[in-house]
């Protein structure tokens, strides 16, 4: 039987956390998969409440991550049209296939951050759009923070390579504007 | 450069939390609301079938809590979702199905050999000759009519159904946990009261699933790694309720299973390890299993979705690449599960995309249900038939492989899943309903009693909420469908009269 301790905590859950995971779907899909998303993430918390530790947001982020995973696998008909399209130009992967962005340097960013491996693309976004600290990078993704150090390393790295090849396909294909910035 | 570019993705962030609106977050509510009632809902009925005496769990007073909390931190926004009354305490009405069970009329035993022709040295070691038992519904398909078909909301705990397998007694169904997304196995006699055997392992997460039954139940699906990558996992057992993890190093970091069929040489899997290499496994029972490579590259620049098995062979089903960069409908052939022929046929292609999702075989063939894209002019299912598996024809019914008929506003679909009933062949997919902001997806069914002529239920009378209908199955004596219906998983069920 749930307690009223078990339905405060969810209670404090969502009201520490509820815009917090909103908007890390709202930065990977479009508005209204976000919310659908956002409250299964939140379904799983209150079916789990007394498995979700006191140090929550990562948690929660490990439960999103899985959520958009499974939205993005099975979920609505257009994003099974786009990812079985996509599925077979390996270059191509369209996470976070809602940004668009029009200016050519940050579209080859995106580009370059959409062809790095999925657990080197999602590392760079908890840290640079979360804003998590690698501990908690860490407690997401099931490994140490010095393993976070390391990987966060290796992944820059990648992300450069692929931008350096990225900017020159984006330039050609994209019209530049005149406030582009970004530096080669 | 490195610590520049870093700064640069931060800086395209395309959504800030502090530019969450109270109105988004009582939406989310909302929609969180209504997936604890379904949730609710289903704990409830699965306890009413087999726990009878089983307490309810009452969770109410969270939603006054949340609600409380939610119009405290981003103002009257919230108040909104608060007037719409909050938590379900309606009791469900009891199931509405009335199933009537009907005696096997027809049974059919199949006798397989192996493959008359060995095209490699390792097809002796893995199909030896073996009998096959295979029990053919008996009924046809009646007229096209939503009164045939009745629903069962929230059958299962969960709304992640991967693979629904028909045995001679009653039905198996895999599932992804929707809390952990671990295995789950379930069984019905009747397609209506469905009973968890339990989770397969509980430190495994899984994504795709598949089913078979050769001697032995068997599960295949594909494993979520930690480091983002997967790989395959297999469970075989006597019975649904005794299956346990098959020790194998068949599969290895990074394969990717993508179908997966029983036909009479054995158990045959085709999946891939990265985007360039084709993988293909092999099994007698589901316990020993070999890999083999596509040494022919018969999947090149392709990708099956689906296997449909038949006494001699198998026939796979998929997409490939085509001369201008989009996407055909692709067939291939195989006696023996390791080597593979892929068809050339003008019937797969045409303007635009089109490509394969699933596959069947029965008396009145074989059948393959996609869907063709055309830019600019939307999706809509897609519908092949072959007397032999050979022989390829793309059936046209304009106005049938869509959501609504002409006229009635925007139309497309995407057809999932067909399976073989008696002659016939019943086949389940999604489409558009409606227009502007009353558009919703919606599931939908099609029949045809020869795999020739097709028409569609009326969407519209179908008692059926589930939005995206996921696998089809025809038993001995009646069809199951399977629906994702927010947090649970809808059976919508035909119990032919006889």
């Amino acid at each position: 039987m749930a307690s009223l301790t078990s339905d405060r905590r969810f209670s404090d859950l969502y009201e520490q956390h509820g815009p917090q995971i909103l908007t890390y779907f709202k930065r990977r899909t479009d508005s209204e998969t976000a919310k659908d998303c956002a409250a299964d993430t939140f379904l799983v918390a209150w079916r789990r409440i007394d498995d979700v530790p006191a140090d929550a947001l990562p948690w929660l982020y490990g439960v999103a991550r899985r959520v958009l995973a499974n939205h993005r696998r099975s979920g609505g008909r257009m994003g099974r049209l786009v990812s079985r399209l996509a599925g077979f130009r390996p270059d191509a992967d369209p996470d976070p296939e809602t940004i668009v962005l029009r200016r050519a340097d940050e579209a080859a960013l995106v580009d370059a951050v959409n062809r790095l491996r999925p657990d080197d693309r999602e590392l760079l976004l908890l840290a640079r759009w979360e804003e998590l600290p690698h501990a908690q990078i860490g407690d997401v993704l099931g490994c140490s923070a010095h393993a976070v150090d390391q990987r966060v390393h290796r992944a820059t790295r990648r992300l450069a390579r692929e931008f350096a090849v990225a900017v020159p396909r984006a330039r050609s294909t994209t019209t530049p504007q005149p406030e582009s910035r970004g530096e080669l | 450069m490195s610590a520049d570019l870093l700064q640069q993705l931060s800086a395209i962030n395309p959504e800030r939390v502090e530019d969450v609106t109270a109105d988004e977050i009582a939406d989310v509510l909302s929609r969180f609301e209504e997936r604890r009632a379904v949730m609710d809902t289903a704990t409830r009925d699965t306890r009413r079938r087999h726990e009878p005496s089983g307490p309810r769990r009452q969770r109410r007073g969270w939603l006054v809590a949340v609600a409380a909390a939610a119009v405290v931190l981003l103002g009257v926004g919230g108040v909104a979702w608060l007037a719409r009354g909050g938590g379900d305490g309606t009791p469900p009405a009891d199931d509405e199905v009335v199933v009537t069970t009907t005696e096997l009329e027809q049974e059919t035993t199949v006798t397989s050999e192996a493959p008359s022709e060995e095209t490699t040295t390792t097809t002796a070691t893995t199909s030896p000759p073996h009998t096959t038992t295979t029990t053919l519904p008996a009924f046809e398909l009646p007229p096209p009519s939503a009164a045939w078909w009745s629903a069962v909301p929230a059958a299962l705990e969960t709304p992640f159904v991967r693979d629904i397998l028909a045995t001679g007694d009653g039905f198996v169904a895999a599932t992804a946990s929707a809390d952990d997304w671990t295995a789950m196995v379930w069984v019905s006699d009747d397609g209506t009261s469905w009973t968890s055997v339990g989770t397969l392992s509980p430190d495994v997460a899984v994504s795709e699933m598949w089913l078979a039954e050769a001697g032995n139940t068997v599960v295949v699906a594909n494993q979520q790694l930690d480091d983002g990558r997967q790989t395959a996992v297999v469970w075989s057992g006597p019975d649904p309720g005794s299956l346990t993890p098959v020790d194998t190093n068949a599969f290895i970091a990074g394969d990717r299973v993508q179908a997966v069929s029983r036909g009479g040489p054995g158990i045959v899997a085709v999946g891939e390890n990265g985007p360039t290499t084709t993988v293909l496994w092999a099994s007698v029972d589901g316990t020993t299993w070999e890999r083999f490579s596509d040494e022919a590259g018969a999947f090149d620049r392709s990708r099956p979705l689906s296997i449909a098995g038949t006494e001699d062979g198998f026939v796979a089903a998929g997409v490939t690449i085509d001369a201008e960069g989009g996407n055909d409908a692709a067939v291939w052939t195989s006696r023996d599960g390791s080597t593979w022929t892929r068809l050339m046929d003008a019937a797969f292609g045409g303007p635009g995309n089109q490509w394969m999702d699933d596959v069947a075989v029965g008396g009145g063939g074989f059948v393959a249900v996609g869907a063709s894209w055309l830019e600019g002019q939307g999706v809509e299912g897609a519908v092949w038939h072959s007397p032999d598996g050979v022989t390829w024809s793309r059936i046209r019914n304009d106005g049938v492989f869509t959501s609504l008929p002409p006229g009635l506003g925007e139309s497309n679909a995407i057809i999932e899943a067909v399976t073989a009933a008696g002659p016939g062949f019943i086949a389940a997919g999604t489409g558009g309903i409606g227009d502007g902001d009353d558009y919703r997806d919606a599931g939908i069914v099609w029949l045809s009693s020869d795999g020739l002529t097709w028409e569609r239920l009326p969407a519209e009378a179908l008692s059926f909420s589930a939005e995206y209908l996921r696998d089809v199955e025809a038993g001995a004596d009646r069809v199951l469908i399977a629906g994702q219906a927010s947090m649970a998983t809808e059976i919508l069920l035909w119990v032919p009269e006889r």
